[in-house]
């Protein structure tokens, strides 16, 4: 019991404080780097590693 | 460039991968379930609510068993409709020793949440044995071996004292008299009803499926079943105190 | 030849699980002869007797094979280990059929309630759990493990990881299923709903589960492509949340270690939160996560065009896996848990309706310039149709998941309906798009026996999912509303039987639709045997693979 609240209390002290934004930030760099157009060419190629064939 | 080919992390490594998938999915866990061990309204205790009684436990390991929650729930919702029907809304309280807990997610049959005191024994013994010899619409299964089959004593003391491990408290003396208490509750005449009575304050003594002998899983069921949602008395109980 | 018998060992994998297995098999026989329970028993007899076959067999392989494990590679190519997967995809299709027509008796029991029987092992209640634990965890994970073996060592380029190590991922998890499945009939459950099975099966999933997690990651991390391919993230997303929701939901104290019977840890409101925390996730990720994968690789490999944008995968993939976790507390609005966790939930369900049809769009639109395939192709058609019905049933849920609605729509035959477009349509037709593509390329044949019988797999299997879900959606809204209609005086307007009564018709049309479902995939399983034991005239390229098993 007394684990488990210690647990939580971080968990959402994390929350309230620095975890939202990180989550945001996190997610937002994902969404750039998704979109990023140097990329561009490592995912085209990625796309196409089921369609080779050995 | 290389700035992004070294953010090409994820892809790249697996472990790194399933490290980045662990965080993203404990986060949810965490915030919702660790606040219900200890916010007011889901550990409240409630006047009336106490551990089932060994007949009543082994009644409710037979619904465990036969898997009645999938189509009776046990959660009456704060709708106008529901508490009509059903009776006062669920407390979180009152499935505090359900181990596990039977809320139910279908109600192809009626909640049962409430349903303890509503029907007679004898119409539960009835309407489980041949659900159609009372309700003729109803696609009830019938249970006609409860009543041939008597109620393993031999684990009775066990299941309370597994009970206790996780949390329901039983005292030393209730699983000492287990057997015993589990045949006094089904026999108005026996000699340790009186035991019984100061062990489980309030519990109904009576011969549930009304035949002699040893107590059979009818006994166990429809004792479960006439208890359930009895325990708290809503004339005294303060809504206020717990609303959620 | 006596040279190679002169060096032939047995590696430490072989002579260990050997070794485990002789002393599992003690040990279980031990457990039976002392089981307090006529169930443990026989459960304890079962895995005794497992076992020692698994004993034995180690032994025999052992005795039949070359001296040197398969080789990596052959003249270059990879060597793929396709042994494994054929099992897994024939169990599939076995406990696929087995799950549908358990689906189809209980579907028919609550027409005809006289279908029953009265007997213990045939009534609705301890049925119900043997077809869902059926249809999701033995047809749905075996097809899961088939195709997540076969795509990761292909976009890998590499063997999988291990000798012995995918077998015992394949027969041990069938093994557990035939422990959850048996201990059903015979009253063995915890009754926590898609968590059913007791503890003793719980355990031994555990540890096949971590070596299914080690094999797909050993074979991630020796792969022979610098890039992970977007499938393999859905997989291991699965297989790693499955693990932790498995270990969350299912802690439980056995009454004794020779008897069946458990307490979980978890109490009333606690036990709830954790059970639909897990029940949801379940849904999210072995349902969607999974099965999103298999899209992501069989409908651009069937279709022969890349994915339609590899960006938002991976955005889908980030955004589904954060948002999915936080949904499950809309199983439980209007219950006895906190009102601020319920609206998380709803909150977090309605959100989750962009990634799913960022993903639903990403599938559909890997089709375009090639829509005419459709025409000529039913396998593509399956696969491009349970896209559809994601897309249908994951906008479906988010609404459901809005608590006015809910307040009809739970405890109703809607969420059964709703289950069933997501469960028939998108996770059944894209499982059998998949098998159609699989089985041909494990067997090495060019094409399978009949495209036309696919076609009418196709028609029959649409046409009761129609029927299916239309009947619930009627009978689910028409139920809810019964349940709250007045009458001018205030008073309820039907008795609770009243709204069982009219369910009738419905329930006689929802059997109808699952019994063509049924036909759907027994025209499969025909097809796909006369597929396998086509001549060996059609056996071409993949001649050298099958010799190095």
């Amino acid at each position: 019991m007394k684990a488990i609240l210690i647990v939580h209390n971080i968990a959402s002290d994390l929350v309230t404080s620095v975890w939202t934004p990180i989550f945001v930030g996190l997610f937002i760099a994902i969404v750039i780097y998704a979109l990023w157009p140097r990329n561009q060419a490592v995912f085209d190629q990625a796309s196409r590693m089921p369609l080779r064939e050995d | 460039m290389s700035f992004w080919t070294r953010h090409q992390i994820f892809e790249k490594n697996s472990i790194i991968l399933i490290a980045g998938i662990l965080v993203v999915i404990a986060i949810g866990g965490l915030v919702e379930i660790t606040p219900l061990f200890y916010l007011k309204s889901t550990i409240e205790v409630v006047d009336g609510v106490r551990p089932y009684t060994p007949l009543e436990l082994a009644g409710r390991n037979i619904y465990v068993r036969e898997g009645c929650y999938l189509c009776h729930s046990q959660m009456v919702r704060p709708l106008r409709d529901e508490i009509e029907r059903y009776g006062h809304f669920s407390l979180a309280a009152e499935s505090m020793y359900d181990h596990p807990f039977q809320w139910g997610s279908k109600r192809t049959g009626p909640d049962l949440a409430r349903v303890g005191a509503k029907y007679s024994d004898e119409w539960h013994v009835t309407h489980l044995t041949n659900p159609r010899a009372i309700v003729p619409q109803s696609v009830m299964p019938g249970y006609p071996f409860l009543a041939q089959t008597e109620v393993d004593t031999a684990v009775v003391a066990d299941n309370l004292k597994a009970s206790r491990i996780v949390g329901v408290p039983y005292s030393d003396e209730q699983i000492k008299n287990a057997v015993a208490d589990l045949k006094a509750q089904a026999d108005p005449d026996n000699v340790g009803t009186d035991a019984f009575g100061k062990r489980y304050p309030k519990a109904v003594i009576r011969n549930f499926d009304s035949k002699a002998g040893a107590p059979t899983e009818m006994d166990a069921l429809v004792a479960y079943l006439q208890m359930l949602g009895t325990l708290v008395d809503f004339k005294l109980y303060n809504e206020k105190a717990n609303l959620r | 030849m006596q040279q190679t018998q002169s060096t032939k060992w047995m590696t430490h994998g072989e002579a260990g699980l050997m070794l485990f297995f002789a002393m599992a098999a003690f040990v279980c026989a031990f457990a039976a002869a002392k089981a307090l329970d006529a169930p443990f028993a026989f459960h304890a007899s079962l895995a005794a007797v497992a076992s020692g076959v698994a004993s034995f067999a180690i032994m025999n392989r052992y005795l039949d094979r070359p001296a040197s494990l398969p080789p990596e590679e052959i003249s270059g190519k990879p060597n793929y280990n396709l042994g494994p997967i054929k099992c897994a995809s024939f169990m599939a299709m076995f406990w696929g059929i087995a799950g549908f027509a358990v689906g189809l008796l209980i579907a028919s029991q609550l027409a005809w309630p006289l279908l029953n029987l009265d007997l213990p092992w045939t009534s609705f209640g301890r049925l119900r759990p043997l077809h869902t634990s059926a249809v999701i965890f033995a047809f749905g994970g075996n097809v899961l493990i088939a195709t997540s073996f076969y795509v990761v060592q292909r976009t890998c380029r590499t063997r999988l990881v291990g000798d012995l190590a995918p077998w015992f991922v394949v027969l041990g998890y069938n093994f557990f299923m035939v422990i959850a499945g048996t201990g059903y009939l015979l009253g063995v459950t915890q009754s926590k709903e898609y968590a059913e099975p007791e503890w003793y099966a719980d355990l031994w999933l555990t540890i096949v589960w971590v070596v299914y997690l080690v094999v797909f990651v050993m074979t991630l991390v020796k792969r022979k492509e610098p890039h992970i391919f977007v499938a393999n993230w859905f997989y291991l997303a699965f297989i790693v949340t499955i693990a932790v929701l498995h270990l969350g939901n299912n802690p439980a104290l056995p009454v004794s270690l020779l008897g069946s019977k458990s307490y979980i840890a978890w109490a009333g409101v606690q036990d709830a939160m954790f059970q639909w925390w897990y029940g949801h996730n379940a849904v999210g990720f072995f349902l969607t996560a999974g099965f999103l994968a298999i899209m992501y690789y069989f409908i651009p490999k069937r279709a022969e065009r890349p994915v339609y944008s590899y960006r938002l995968s991976i955005i889908h993939f980030w955004s589904l896996i954060f948002l999915y976790i936080w949904a499950g507390p809309h199983h439980l609005h209007y219950t006895a848990l906190p009102d601020w966790t319920q609206t998380l939930g709803m909150t977090f369900s309605v959100m989750l309706w962009m990634p799913s049809w960022g993903g639903m769009i990403n599938g559909l639109m890997t089709l375009s310039g090639a829509w005419d395939k459709l025409r000529t192709d039913p396998v593509l058609r399956m696969l491009v149709v349970s896209v559809a019905f994601y897309g249908m049933s994951t906008f479906e849920g988010p609404m459901m998941s809005i608590k006015v609605v809910n307040s009809l729509s739970h405890y109703t035959d809607w969420t059964i309906g709703h289950v069933h477009s997501g469960a028939l349509g998108w996770v059944g037709f894209v499982s059998f798009g998949a098998l159609y593509c699989l089985v041909p390329w494990l067997w090495g044949r060019k094409e399978l026996y009949s495209l036309k019988l696919v076609n009418w797999h196709f028609w029959i299997s649409t046409i009761g999912i129609v029927l299916y879900i239309s009947a619930m959606w009627v009978s689910g809204i028409l139920q809810g509303l019964m349940w709250r209609a007045y009458t001018s005086l205030g008073f309820l307007e039907y008795s609770f039987i009243e709204t069982v009564e009219a369910m009738h018709p419905f329930y006689v049309i929802r059997a109808a639709g699952g019994a063509l479902f049924l036909i759907g995939a027994l025209i499969m399983a025909y097809n796909l045997w006369m597929t396998v034991r086509a001549s060996e005239a059609d056996v071409g390229t993949e001649l050298a693979l099958q010799a190095a098993e």
